[in-house]
This record gives structure tokens, sequence and C-alpha cells, in this order.
């Protein structure tokens, strides 16, 4: 069944990537209804894909970079996908980040993470799951900001969009601390502690504090708007890098 | 007075401390992967931080000088944090507008500033010794009178996982080849040569006498004693906050679970209710 699966990975997953590249061309062709039809193409791949890592390693994908990735793509693109308040151009935007992300992938082993047995823990599986759903709503956060950035947004908007943008954040950061949550227990009882001077826990502080940077903006910078959709961007883009790291 | 509170209250402090984490963050991050810093920075989890930072043996002024500017930041964060929260966020809790919100505002910095206490309070409570290498039969002697024996290891997989790599060796115990129930490592707890507790450790499922907590941390192949001798790698922590740490932090994701549902709920802000920002430019 691995071997399998093995060989199919990167057909689906390179399904997946066409699918966005045509949706990206369709889009700026302002064909935004094909684009859809091939986006949904797209996410069909990735979607096989993240079923066939469950059959063949009977968990969920949550580990390694192939798994990792193809899961906050999917959260990600369901978001894209889903969002009731989406601006003009958002779908441009988003198909190119979905296809530049699903791009970058190739340049890793499109194959499934080597088996732990520390995966059987529940603490464990939750601090990655949770991470991996944060970083896919982060992903999305990252997308908004750069429609944001491109003037996209009817000056009459922009408040309700800060507001929702606000929310995405503060949605990710909900589900940041349960995986943290989950990453303590599981340090307490793996190594005695709930903290250690580590460089994943650096990393996980950082990240915290890259995410609460957006929502705690003060008054001279809130009026400059280009200047906090670039910071909302480049964190929320730069917290999904460090996910990934 | 009253300036130096609002300053020190304010909303650009925050953020500019938060920056300043980051940064410093990333720093400590550089300082774990460089080679001739990064056994100073292990050495900080091998006891109570506060501790190591009198310990002259494990002393590099790099990291120390690194932990020491954390600490100062960190303390910064939470004057800013504790101002912000008895003064802007109490006072704005009697608007009339969006009073839930601003409850759970309050209520949310305020179980964030006990997290940050526990976390202090995680430095120098109680004791940590980690990383105590025990052969089956020895002994560690704990304060108050107290000792930890080890009297069996059971290691039910081949030994040649404990030979090769440890990252090579990772990739091949998968949830097959290693069953947690099957390997472990019995233990007694003594004071005065009393018994107090004894039971097996397993991996991630410590045994725990009241605030103490035995942690197995991994086997090792023990070079003197035979070919497949296996020794445990253990740690002994004692922390009598560990619990009500994990109930304020399980707190806070709840009330900022609430306070994003109410957010949710809530009609997009007038810039007069938004303190006259005008998020529109």
């Amino acid at each position: 069944m691995i071997e399998t699966a093995t060989i199919l990975f990167p057909i689906l997953h390179g399904l997946g990537l066409s699918g966005f590249l045509t949706a990206l061309g369709l889009a700026i062709g302002q064909k935004p209804v094909a684009a859809a039809y091939a986006f949904l193409a797209g996410m069909g791949g990735l979607l096989l894909n993240w079923g066939l890592i469950i059959v063949a390693a009977q968990r969920l994908p949550l580990y390694g970079m192939f798994e990792s990735m193809t899961t906050i793509l999917l959260i990600a693109g369901g978001c894209l996908f889903f969002d009731p308040k989406k601006p003009a151009g958002a779908d441009t935007i988003g198909y190119g980040f979905m296809a530049l992300l699903s791009g970058c992938l190739f340049l890793f082993p499109l194959g499934l993470n080597h088996d732990f047995f520390l995966y059987k823990s529940p603490w464990v599986q939750c601090f990655f799951f949770f991470r991996l759903l944060s970083a896919g709503v982060l992903f999305f956060a990252g997308i908004r900001f750069t429609v944001a950035l491109t003037d996209a947004i009817a000056p009459a908007n922009r408040m309700a969009y800060a507001k929702q943008q606000a929310r995405l954040l503060l949605a990710g950061t909900v589900l940041f601390l349960l995986s943290e949550f989950s990453g303590s227990v599981w340090c307490l009882k793996g190594w005695g502690d709930s903290w250690r001077w580590s460089e994943n826990f650096f990393q996980s502080a950082a990240i915290f504090f890259l995410i609460m940077l957006n929502l705690h903006i003060p008054l001279h910078l809130l009026h400059h708007r280009r200047a906090r959709t670039a910071l909302g961007a480049l964190s929320s883009f730069a917290v999904v890098f460090l996910f990934l790291w | 007075m009253n300036r130096i509170i609002s300053r020190l209250a304010s909303f650009s402090l925050a953020f500019y401390l938060m920056g300043a984490l980051v940064l410093w963050l990333f720093l400590g991050i550089f300082l774990a992967r460089c080679p001739a810093t990064d056994p100073a920075i292990h050495q900080m989890n091998q006891k109570l931080i506060l501790d190591w930072l009198f310990d002259a043996e494990t002393m590099d002024w790099r990291v120390v000088g690194w932990f020491l500017g954390f600490c100062l930041l960190n303390l910064f964060l939470f004057v800013n944090l504790a101002a912000c929260t008895a003064t802007s966020l109490w006072n704005r809790m009697f608007f009339n507008n969006d009073k839930t919100k601003k409850r759970l505002l309050f209520v949310i910095h305020g179980l964030i500033a006990l997290i940050m206490i526990g976390h202090l309070a995680n430095m120098g409570i109680g004791y940590k010794y980690s990383w105590i290498k025990m052969a089956p039969g020895d002994s560690f002697a704990l304060p108050n009178g107290a000792a930890l024996t080890v009297s069996d290891v059971n290691y039910a997989v081949p030994v040649k996982f404990l030979k090769m790599d440890r990252h090579e060796a990772r990739k091949q115990l998968g949830r097959e080849i290693f069953d947690i129930k099957e390997n472990y490592v019995s233990v007694r707890l003594t004071r005065y040569n009393r018994e107090i507790a004894k039971g097996n450790l397993y991996m991630l499922k410590p045994l725990r006498v009241g605030p103490l907590r035995v942690t197995l941390n991994r086997f090792f192949l023990l070079e003197n004693k035979g070919e497949n001798a296996v020794g445990a790698i253990l740690t002994v922590s004692k922390n009598p906050i560990h619990e009500a740490f994990f109930l304020i932090y399980a707190l806070t994701i709840v009330c900022l679970l609430i306070y994003l549902i109410t957010c949710k709920q809530a009609s997009p802000l007038s810039p007069q209710k938004n303190g006259g920002i005008n998020l529109n430019q």
C-alpha cells in the first residue's frame, strides 16, 4: 500500500498544483467561474493525497513537510473557497499563493514521514493537529492581508475588513494556544517540566508574539493602512514559515 | 505620576516590547543552534533555572546575558500588562457598550498576567534534577532524606536501537516496534529508608507522588555491564504549581474562544465606538 501511495503522491500533488495554476490563469483572464472549478480540481488532488496518507500510514497527516503542507493547503484553500466575505481580487491572490506553496513542496520529498511510537499519544497528536489548523488559518489571513494591500477593498469597507482580519488572527491564536497547551502537557509528561529552554520553545514563543503584534498595533501605526496590512501579511506568512521550519 | 502610569500602560510600549521579544527569541534560536552555545542552552534544562543561574560551572556569559535580557524584556511586558489591565481595561469595563467583551478582555489579560507569574514561579519553586543516568540497583539522593532507586529496567526491543544514531533510531522506532506498555522502568521512592512509593515509569507516563514527578526520558546502553545491559535516563522534579498553571492556561483559551464568539456576533463598530480611530484610511 505504502509503495503504491508513494507513486501516487507526486501525481496527485501535481494535479493540485496544475489546478491552482490553471485557476490563477483563468482568474487573471477574468473567468471567475471556470477558475473556481479549476481550483476545486486542485483541491480535489490535495484531498485525495490527504486521504491516501491516512489509509497508507493509518494516522492523520500531521508530520513532516509533505503531510504538514498538504494539511495547511487544504485548510487555507477551504477557507478561501468558503469565505463569504471575500473581496474582489481575493481569489486571484489566493490562487497565486496556493500555487506558490504547492510548487515549493516539490523541493521536498513527497513521501510519508517516518512512523514514531510517540505519535500514539493523544497530546502529541493534538499538538500537531492544532498547530497545522492554526497555520492554515494564518496562511489564509496572510492572503487576505495581501488583498488589503492592493487597494481591492473599497474605503467604505476597510474598517469591517480590518475587524474580520483581527477575528481571523484571534482564531489562529486560539488554535495555536490549543496546540501549545497540548505541547506543554506533552513536555511535562516526557521531560518533567512544562517548558524547556530549546530552539522549538523559543520558536513557539516568537510565533505567539508575532501574532500578538498585530493585535496590539499602536494608534500612530493604526492610521497607516499599508504599514498595518504589510505587517499583518509579513507576520502571518512568517508564522507559517516558522511552523514548517 | 498619572503620566508615567499611562505611558507604562500604553499600546505602543506593548507593541515595541513584543517586537523586541520576537527579535530576542530569534537570537535565542541562533544561540541554541550555534555549536559553541548549544551545550550551555541545554544545561538550562538540567536543573531549576535559579540553581542554573548561580552555578559557576555551567556559566556561559553569552547565554546568561541572553537569559537576563529575556527576563528584563518580560518584566517590562508584565509591568505594561499589569498597568494596562489595572487602568485602561478596568475603566473600559464600566462603559455601557459591549460590556461582555470588555469584561472578557479584562479577564483574559489578567489570566495572561497569571500565566507569566506561573512561568516565573516555575523558575524557582521546588526542585528539578534532569538527565540522571541510572542502572538497575542505582540510587539517587533527593532533598529531605528522600531517595530514588531503580529496581529494574525492562527494554523489550532489540538493543541495536540504542547503539545506532539517535535520529536514525527515531526513524525506525515506529508504533509497531516500540510498545510503550512493554518498555518501562520500575522505581522505588524512599524517605529515611522507608518506602513511600513504588511503581513503573513509561514513556509519557511519569510516576507522581503529590507534587513530585519522576519521568522517564529515554533508555541508554550500559557500557561496562554486559553487552545487552540497559539503563534509564530520568528526571525528578517537584513543582506544586503545575496543576494551577495548566488550569489558568486552559481558562485563558476558553475565555479567548468566548471572546472570539462575541466578536463574531457583534455588529461592525463605528469610528466613534472604536475610540475615534478611523481604520478606513
